[in-house]
């Protein structure tokens, strides 16, 4: 048995489950067929296996109508929270410069208070 | 290290010379560009104040050092705490006014479980009767990841090396960590969920009062519980285990050649408000009279205290000549700035009883020198078995990885004698008897433990020197 944090770092250390997660996070909800359409040279069986670890992951949801099963980000899923989160936090690492910050020089000095 | 990465890209109106200047500047710019390190250079240790709560507060420190640096085009920051993982700037010039700047994240299982159990989320790992599980119970983020920064590598080297002598009981044995974040409700909770996860012994690396919190809440469940390092003493007994410096032993140590070389005898006590500081002043007060010294004043301030403004006043107008530091992690680092930012350092001999190698290099080494410490392990001992097995720490951790000092030394040889407790016990003695009797030869030499709260070992009595700690005795 395996922690969520285990099974959803294995899901996204995959790069077909990644690409997957890209075609996801720019549609709203899609096919099992669609996805594979989408992603070539990748077998219609390999991606619902990868689907189904996506989705045993917590990464993604599955909803069943019809012969057709539709897959989705969830939005509320512990991992994409915890993605969404550390994406939050580097946003706000970039620079955000103001008219003082160009016009002044920076301080040679280095100080911090640990 | 496989990984996970995520980046955020943007432009920025200025020259890609003027934003690499700007990192580590304080110029108010953003988290990361107003790292606190004393030199952008590799090896430079980098401090980061990352904003985790709503509206950016409630601020984590982010413990690593610059790995790579191409002036104008890159800085790569290898951390260790609160997770492990790598950040990287890139800076490409679109013109000559504006850089297009990159900043991506890798990080690895254990650094996305981390980010999971901070934003809330349940982290239950269910129980695996295939491995045998050891915990380790340390702190990964406030004032106490400072001098844990290395614990956590030197528990899965410890781990390493017993699963390559066949594990234990014929399985592979599986570290898992929890994080106190310094806060001993945050101890309890996450002790009970390495006994629920099917641990079979914790090794803390956590403060006394995390340390009592985490042994009220499973110390009665049957499996060891062990605090390896620096402590007060006392809560010892059935299966908990109190090894580590004591500060009497530590005091004792130190307090003839500080005087001798203050000239004078009267000291001043600092220390941050919990129980070791409370023990380690009482005991510090008697070893001090011992010696032939008195204690003029003293001071404690609450975990987590930035500003030693009114402490340092307080100290001149004692007009002590030695200082006794039980301030730990970030507080000592803080405090032992301002002591020198303040023209201090000479006035008074200082002796901290927590000022670990990571403590010391991010104080930095012209803020510390001179600053006493005594512990029975030193990065810098010159031995056989010390320079083999740092050796080993760096094979496996490269040499980004933090120094390892007496608090991570410590975590290896608990789970190595745990682990010779573990092969010798039998039907008729229990694991944590053999604890009692544990004896071995360690990076630090021979230690042997008597009873359920002490370790017998030789103190060393060091000074902050140039680039590292400069041993006196031993």
């Amino acid at each position: 048995m395996r922690s969520l944090a285990q099974e959803a770092f294995d899901a996204l250390s995959d790069p077909t489950r990644r690409r997957i997660l890209q075609h996801l996070s720019e549609d709203q909800e899609i096919t099992a067929g669609d996805i594979a359409d989408r992603i070539t040279g990748v077998g219609r069986t390999a991606i619902s296996s990868h689907l189904r670890v996506l989705r045993t992951s917590g990464l993604i949801l599955e909803r069943r109508e019809g012969r057709y099963r539709y897959y989705s980000l969830d939005p509320e899923g512990p991992v994409r929270d915890a993605l969404a989160f550390l994406q939050g936090i580097l946003g706000s690492a970039l620079p955000t410069v103001h008219e003082e910050t160009e016009t002044e020089r920076p301080q040679q000095t280095r100080r911090r208070t640990g | 290290m496989a990984d996970v990465a995520l980046a955020a890209r943007h432009e920025v109106p200025m020259s890609a010379h003027d934003l690499f200047d700007l990192f580590g500047a304080q110029a108010g710019a953003s988290w990361l560009f107003d790292a606190r390190c004393d030199a952008v250079i590799p090896g430079a240790p980098v401090t980061l104040s990352v904003p985790v709560g709503p509206d950016g507060g409630d601020p984590i420190d982010l413990l690593g050092r610059i790995s790579r640096c191409i002036p104008g085009r890159l800085i790569e920051i290898v951390h260790d705490q609160p997770w492990q993982g790598v950040l990287t700037i890139k800076l490409t010039a679109v013109d000559a006014g504006t850089t297009r700047v990159t900043v991506m994240a890798n990080l690895d299982e254990r650094g996305l479980a981390w980010i999971m159990r901070r934003r809330g989320w349940p982290h239950d790992l269910p129980e695996d009767h295939s491995v045998h599980r050891v915990g380790l119970l340390t702190s990964n983020s406030g004032p106490g990841a400072v001098y844990t920064v290395a614990c956590e590598h030197l528990a899965q080297l410890a781990v390493d090396e017993i699963n390559t002598e066949g594990g234990l009981e014929g399985r592979r044995v599986e570290l898992v960590v929890g994080d106190d974040a310094t806060d001993p409700g945050r101890a309890a909770l996450e002790a009970r969920h390495l006994v629920a996860a099917g641990c079979r012994v914790i090794v803390a690396s956590v403060t006394s009062a995390s340390f009592e919190a985490a042994r009220r809440a499973v110390g009665k469940t049957g499996i060891p519980l062990i605090h390896p390092h620096v402590n007060e003493g006392g809560g010892g007994g059935d299966q908990v285990v109190r090894w580590g410096e004591r500060p009497i032993d530590q005091v004792r140590a130190v307090a003839h050649t500080v005087m001798r070389s203050a000239a004078g005898r009267r000291w001043y006590l600092v220390g941050n408000n919990y129980s070791w500081a409370h023990g380690a002043h009482r005991a510090a007060t008697q070893a001090i009279d011992e010696a032939g010294g008195v204690v003029v004043a003293s001071a404690q301030v609450p975990l987590g205290t930035g500003d030693f403004t009114a402490v340092l006043e307080d100290v001149e107008r004692s007009g002590a000549d030695c200082v006794l530091s039980c301030l730990i992690g970030s507080d000592e680092v803080a405090f032992e700035r301002q002591v020198s930012e303040a023209g201090l350092r000479s006035r008074w001999e200082t002796v901290s009883l927590a000022l670990d190698e990571s403590s010391r290099e991010r104080i930095g080494n012209e803020a510390a020198r001179g600053i006493w410490a005594v512990f029975g392990y030193f990065q810098d001992l010159d031995t056989p078995e010390n320079n083999e097995f740092l050796q080993r720490y760096r094979n496996r951790f490269g040499r980004w990885a933090p120094p390892v000092s007496s608090f991570s030394e410590s975590m290896y040889e608990a789970f190595l004698l745990y682990a010779a407790a573990v092969r010798s016990s039998g039907l008729d003695t229990s694991v944590t008897q053999h604890l009692y009797t544990a004896h071995a030869r360690m990076p630090r030499g021979l230690v042997s433990s008597y009873g359920p709260e002490a370790l017998r070992q030789h103190l060393y009595v060091a000074r902050s020197g140039t680039d590292g700690f400069r041993l006196i005795t031993g």
